[in-house]
């Protein structure tokens, strides 16, 4: 092959050109003046793909960046035995790689903390009424468990079915460039009225608060040490300590007692 | 109107805190949006005194729970309820 043909090579046969020099069935060219001859050639179907993406809020050159890393794929990947168009197999890894370019810098889909500590409390409360069933709870028994309404119960578990789905489309993370799920915020946002969100919202509160009891508890009454040696660090008394139990469990009742009440 | 008093220890507030939220959740389900979230203000306000005293409760030191992590974990608390009021007046502004 001489120099001045180099223009009339189409996509496919540069790449099979350098397939043959890095097999070391050619020394006509080095392997990175074909790539730069492949990357140059593509340079408007990567912007061209990359402003499609400008709406993400992310910089134009990182995007093209982004899409150059996928052009440099496809010139590693592409298969020239299934005689496809070198370019509709790059436009999709350029694509791909662009997508994963945005959701890693929005750090992935963000779940609201709430709907994650909810998602919790039904799923051990499917357990729960599985364990004493031998059966799937339906949709009132699961209501009834977690004091929510149906049509509540009903949403979170359409948007855990989202989240699932977010799940393995980010295990095939080295792959396809398939579109964006839905976010969580989004789905909500679509679908809730504010007296739901609002009673969510609270009711994770109110079980952040009750695990930090949990803990305090936890740390007071299980790490079996005596009252006189725990005094002895704290530099108080042993009478002082067992006082300060003694108004702990004091306020317990009472935080049940009025728990119980409501 | 619900004074806020001088939240002595951690159990305190967790219990006087429950009993608003669970309080404010009442008034939110029957449309009293303004005292739910009055309900909520109190809450927080609560949380804030108590972190700015929380080094000198006993209580910490007998289960040895650190502060830091504590009012880390308060804050994430406050944050929420701070989203639902800001949600409320939200909605009710025209």
């Amino acid at each position: 092959m001489v120099e001045s043909k180099l223009t009339d090579l189409n996509n496919e046969q540069l790449i099979g050109a350098l397939r043959r020099v890095i097999a070391g069935e050619s020394e006509e060219r080095s392997p990175s003046e074909l790539r730069e001859e492949i990357v140059n050639r593509n340079i408007g179907l990567v912007k061209s793909i990359a402003l499609k993406f400008r709406s993400s809020g992310e910089p134009l050159d990182d995007l093209i960046q982004a899409g150059y890393i996928g052009l440099l794929n496809a010139v590693s990947n592409f298969d020239l035995a299934r005689n496809n168009r070198f370019s509709t197999y790059a436009s999709y890894l350029i694509q791909g790689e662009i997508r994963h370019y945005i959701r890693d810098k929005r750090s992935t889909i963000r779940i609201p903390q709430w709907v994650q500590t909810m998602n919790r409390r039904i799923k051990e409360a499917e357990e729960d009424i599985f364990q004493q069933e031998g059966r799937p709870p339906t949709l009132s028994e699961l209501a009834a468990k977690v004091e929510l309404r149906e049509e509540q119960v009903r949403m979170l578990l359409r948007g855990r079915e989202s989240m699932a789905y977010v799940s393995i489309d980010q295990d095939r993370r080295s792959g396809d460039p398939n579109p964006a799920p839905p976010t969580m915020e989004r789905l909500i946002a679509e679908s809730e009225g504010l007296s739901f969100d609002i009673r969510m919202r609270i009711l994770a509160a109110i079980e952040q608060l009750t695990s930090i009891q949990q803990r305090l508890i936890q740390g007071l009454f299980y790490q079996g040490k005596s009252q006189s040696e725990v005094g002895k660090e704290m530099g108080i008394s042993q009478r002082q300590v067992s006082r300060i139990k003694e108004g702990i469990l004091s306020e317990l009742r009472e935080t049940y007692q009025s728990e119980d009440a409501n | 109107m619900t004074v806020v008093k001088e939240t002595n220890d951690l159990l305190t507030l967790i219990g006087t805190a429950i009993e608003q939220l669970r309080q404010s959740i009442e008034l939110f389900e029957t449309s009293s949006q303004a005292e739910g979230a009055t309900c909520l203000s109190f809450v927080i306000r609560e949380i804030d005194a108590y972190i700015d005293r929380a080094h000198d409760d006993p209580l910490l030191r007998l289960a040895r729970i650190d502060v830091s992590s504590l009012a880390t974990d308060l804050e994430h608390v406050k944050n929420d309820l701070v989203a639902v009021i800001a949600q409320v007046d939200n909605s009710s502004s025209p």
